[in-house]
């Protein structure tokens, strides 16, 4: 696993390159300053960027949001040691595999990594058969709780973050849910509700064009079958009970992880 | 702010470096009072921004690198109080070399009960550093200054690690309590994969900290009277952190007594011991028991 660590503070590098290192990743580089980061990403095509938000020349945010766009399928592990409280949320939504904030333990390096290298291996459906022969791979959800034997629950996935919707399909896809449609904004998730009826829409609520929390309602109307589940890095309380009034049924926490979507969709189709 | 230290490293030279390159934090107390004098920094008195950091010996690490960092080539000799490194340094470039640190509270949020034991560990340096600047003073010992800040200087290293390895110096504690016939330095071992004094010896001597300092950690020195007058003040205020009852108190009465050369009454009476104890004392005394001290 090819790992690029982008922190201005000396120690920090010096300190998660020999740690990572001894954890049987490959420390591809070690860089002080946000300019020059999407080279080193282009040129020395990392799996994980562990990267600081507060960098000389550009700032995390930034990076991690043209990371996200323009590779997908890299996880960035976001590293802060800001005290705005509403600073997880946006690298949640700005697509973080993993969060952390300083001060941290090696141990906590350690375990976020592996969370995110683990989300990572069950969303890829190249990975799968190698994961496999490792570790079982879980019963299919829709099989074994789905009301209707023999159908296939349907899922569309509404979220403006590409990454984020690659592996919340490859997640779905492997617990056994078809996943039929994909939308980037409100507009086009009440579209894909309209045309496709799914059983599950995941509905992140910060979006262009239209916000999740002002889709939702239409989403409900067009198809009231639809579980509706509100994805966000914002777990505020508001958020939450705004959802639930306009009839959401539950909502996932950004950064996503495995064993939440997989408890959380048991529940569902229990319900 | 780096990163917290959880597996221990393989011997002293790897944490001397890991030290060498962390930025000291401080306690926001003395932040706070630092502060509250910034506006006259040009006019003010330097003993009295000497007593605030002596209060807190990170800052008191922090002043000694940053004169470290100053200091002339030409200057050979060693400056070993707080108050005339702050006349060296200039109290403007002091000011200036702690804008913004790191706050210890900030940095150990995540670990209350670290934070509890690196406050246990600085009110007992204080008390150490009181002490050993009084006993110093009776002995019309010029250099109290000095030995009071050895004193306060004297566990540097352990203060490093509950900022820096909290959950090693919380399992160090834990095992020195669990395991009290162990040697401390035997438990530091396997822990922190090195012993606290090895670690000190080469970062004392980077930081050009005062010489007295390494004395203290090398046994040739241990009868050397200034060394004693610091050792005792620090085993008094380790053991007594404990209560006045604990076991290994009336060995250190019994040094302290000797070199300071006062009665036990007396000892008690300076050290602040508890009334009913120093009125036991007084009245052995006076009854010419021979255990009284």
């Amino acid at each position: 696993m090819r790992v690029l660590i982008v922190d201005d503070n000396v120690s920090m590098r010096d300190l998660l390159t020999a740690l990572l290192s001894s954890q049987g990743y490959q420390v591809v580089a070690a860089l002080e300053e946000g300019n020059g980061v999407m080279d080193a990403v282009r040129k020395l095509a990392p799996d994980i960027v562990c990267l600081d938000y507060q960098l000389p020349g550009r700032d995390g945010l930034d990076i991690l949001r043209e990371i996200n766009s323009a590779h997908p399928k890299i996880d960035v592990l976001f590293i802060t040691a800001s005290e705005d409280p509403g600073i997880e949320a946006k690298a949640a939504d700005a697509g973080a595999a993993g969060f952390l904030r300083k001060p941290f333990g090696q141990k906590q390096v350690i375990d976020e990594l592996k969370q995110v290298v683990e989300t990572r291996r069950r969303a890829s459906p190249e990975s799968q058969p190698e994961a496999a022969v490792q570790s079982p791979v879980p019963q299919p959800v829709a099989e074994k709780t789905a009301k209707t034997p023999g159908k296939q629950p349907t899922a569309v996935i509404a979220d403006d973050n590409s990454s984020i919707r690659l592996l919340l399909k490859g997640l779905l896809t492997e617990l056994g849910v078809h996943v039929v449609g994909q939308a980037a904004n409100g507009e086009e998730a009440i579209r894909a509700a309209t045309n496709h009826q799914p059983t599950v829409l995941f509905l992140d609520v910060n979006m262009p064009i239209l916000g999740g929390l002002d889709a939702l309602p239409r989403i409900v109307e067009a198809s009231p079958q639809t579980a509706v589940v509100m994805v966000t890095g914002d777990t505020s309380r508001t958020i939450v009970q705004q959802a639930a009034g306009l009839g959401a049924r539950g909502y996932v926490v950004k950064p996503v992880r495995p064993a939440y979507i997989e408890k959380f969709l048991k529940q569902l189709f229990n319900a | 702010m780096t990163l917290m230290i959880d597996f221990p490293f393989p011997g002293a030279a790897p944490w001397v470096d890991h030290f060498k390159t962390i930025e000291v934090p401080v306690l926001r107390h003395t932040v706070h009072q630092l502060d509250e004098l910034r506006a006259t920094a040009e006019t003010i008195n330097t003993s009295k921004l000497a007593t605030i950091i002596a209060h807190d010996p990170l800052m008191t690490l922090r002043l000694f690198q940053t004169m470290q960092a100053r200091r002339s080539s030409r200057q050979s000799a060693d400056i070993t109080t707080i108050e005339r490194s702050l006349v060296m340094i200039g109290t403007e470039n002091f000011y200036s070399s702690i804008e913004n640190p790191p706050i210890v509270e900030q940095q150990l949020k995540g670990y209350p009960k670290a934070m509890l034991g690196l406050l246990k560990v600085i009110a007992r340096s204080r008390v150490a550093a009181q002490w050993a600047r009084d006993w110093a003073l009776l002995r019309q010992n010029v250099s109290f200054d000095e030995i009071a800040m050895a004193a306060l200087l004297h566990d540097l290293v352990e203060i490093l690690m509950w900022c820096f390895a909290p959950n090693l110096a919380i399992q160090a504690r834990e095992r020195q309590t669990s395991e009290p016939g162990r040697r401390s330095s035997q438990i530091q071992q396997e822990v922190f994969g090195a012993s606290l004094n090895d670690i000190a010896v080469e970062l004392i001597t980077h930081w050009s900290l005062p010489p007295l300092l390494c004395s203290l950690l090398k046994p040739a020195d241990g009868e050397v009277a200034n060394v004693q007058n610091v050792k005792l003040a620090v085993d008094l205020a380790r053991h007594s952190a404990n209560g006045w009852n604990d076991s290994a108190l009336p060995d250190d009465y019994r040094a302290i007594e000797a070199l300071l050369h006062i009665g036990h009454s007396h000892l008690l009476e300076r050290i602040g011991a508890p009334d009913e104890q120093v009125q036991a004392a007084r009245q052995a005394e006076a009854e010419g028991d021979p255990l009284a001290s």
